[in-house]
């Protein structure tokens, strides 16, 4: 799935995604942040879309990618199963020139619906993702 | 136009699948787009990062480079002080052979923000590539005067020289306590919840408030 596959065809995806809270108390606000990329190396882009699905799954419940083979996954969650999502997260898979890849993180909440920040979203979401594998010393003796 | 322009491929037109998960009741939501993305054969990281500031300059606060390559600012903040930014943008440069790849994500508040996070990301988009923008909308003025559409404005309490209600275009309202409300006006019948709920009747000026225990007169 590396970017210039996505070239030949239509690539680009634009995801629009309402999330409608059934109630938002006075001074609601929009939290935003992006958090450090995760750069994987001597990994497929495979790897990252299979790490990204997880881990929107695991923390959010849900995922959906933004146009297949786009390399875009979205996942929302929700402050109980019956209510509205009140929250958004982007995870975004890129192959690195020099052989592995990048994944960055993008969280948008609704404060003070949503229980948790979007730093602390995003957070969750790294750590879900998982590290990049630590480097292999040789010489093992 | 640059040579994002003459070398930059915009990737396929758009594949919008959008989730609207509504409820009757529900004026707000978090609204977010993602996935634009643009190619540049030749070009430097620089180049995207200097060109990602300068967009996320153009129609939003404060860009903040979060970590390499990755860009972040947000909307305007309330004149209170308080942290109620309703939009955010962000921008993602990732090197790619001899150039690079920009991605595009952008949230906003509904309908709180005046613009949805699909215009916003198109805007960035079409700043950063030197393409044409179109003008975002800009928030509606607040209705003032008085009027029997709606119960927009200050209310002085009749009875209470100390006490006026704010109520604003959300449907809520808050007193010169900071004790918060809302209303809800079917013709000339309002409901009040505050300290309970209250059925009261508004004038055929607009301008009077009146029933369950209170009165209320608009500063109009």
């Amino acid at each position: 799935m590396a970017l210039r596959s996505r070239a030949a065809g239509f690539a680009a995806v634009f995801f629009a995604l309402g999330v409608m809270l059934s109630a938002v108390p006075a001074g609601a606000s929009l939290d935003a942040v992006v958090a450090p990329r995760v750069v994987v190396p001597n990994m497929p882009e495979s790897d990252c879309v299979t790490r990204a699905e997880n881990a929107l799954k695991t923390v959010m419940q849900n995922e959906v990618e933004a146009g297949e083979g786009s390399g875009v996954f979205v996942g929302v969650t929700r402050t109980d199963p019956s209510s509205p999502a009140s929250a958004a997260a982007v995870i975004e898979c890129h192959t690195v020139d020099a052989g592995g890849y990048s994944a960055s993180f993008t969280c948008a909440v609704q404060t003070p619906t949503n229980p948790e920040g979007a730093a602390a979203l995003c957070t969750r979401l790294v750590t879900a993702f998982g590290p990049a594998p630590a480097a292999t010393s040789g010489g093992a003796l | 136009m640059t040579p994002v322009a003459n070398r930059g491929r915009l990737f396929g037109a758009f594949l919008c699948a959008g989730i609207l998960l509504t409820s009757a009741l529900a004026p707000a939501a978090v609204d977010l787009s993602t996935g634009l993305q643009h190619v540049v054969a030749n070009g430097t990281i620089d180049e995207c990062n200097m060109k990602a500031a300068a967009a996320l300059s153009a129609y939003l606060q404060n860009p903040t480079q979060a970590s390499p390559g990755e860009w972040i600012a947000h909307g305007m903040t309330s004149t209170n002080g308080v942290s109620d930014t309703t939009a955010a943008g962000t921008i993602h440069c990732f090197a790619h052979g001899t150039g690079y790849v920009v991605s595009f994500s952008c949230a906003v508040e509904a309908p709180n923000n005046p613009y949805d996070a699909a215009s916003l990301c198109s805007d960035l988009e079409a700043n950063f590539t030197g393409a044409p923008q179109k003008p975002l909308a800009t928030p509606t003025p607040e209705p003032t005067g008085c009027t029997t559409a709606n119960l927009i404005g200050t209310w002085q309490s009749d009875k209470d020289n100390t006490l006026t209600l704010k109520m604003t275009p959300d449907g809520e309202l808050i007193d010169s306590e900071g004790v918060s409300g809302s209303w809800y006006l079917t013709g000339m019948s309002a409901i009040i919840t505050y300290y309970g709920n209250h059925t009261m009747t508004l004038s055929a000026d607009g301008k009077h408030l009146r029933g369950g225990g209170y009165s209320f007169t608009r500063k109009c």
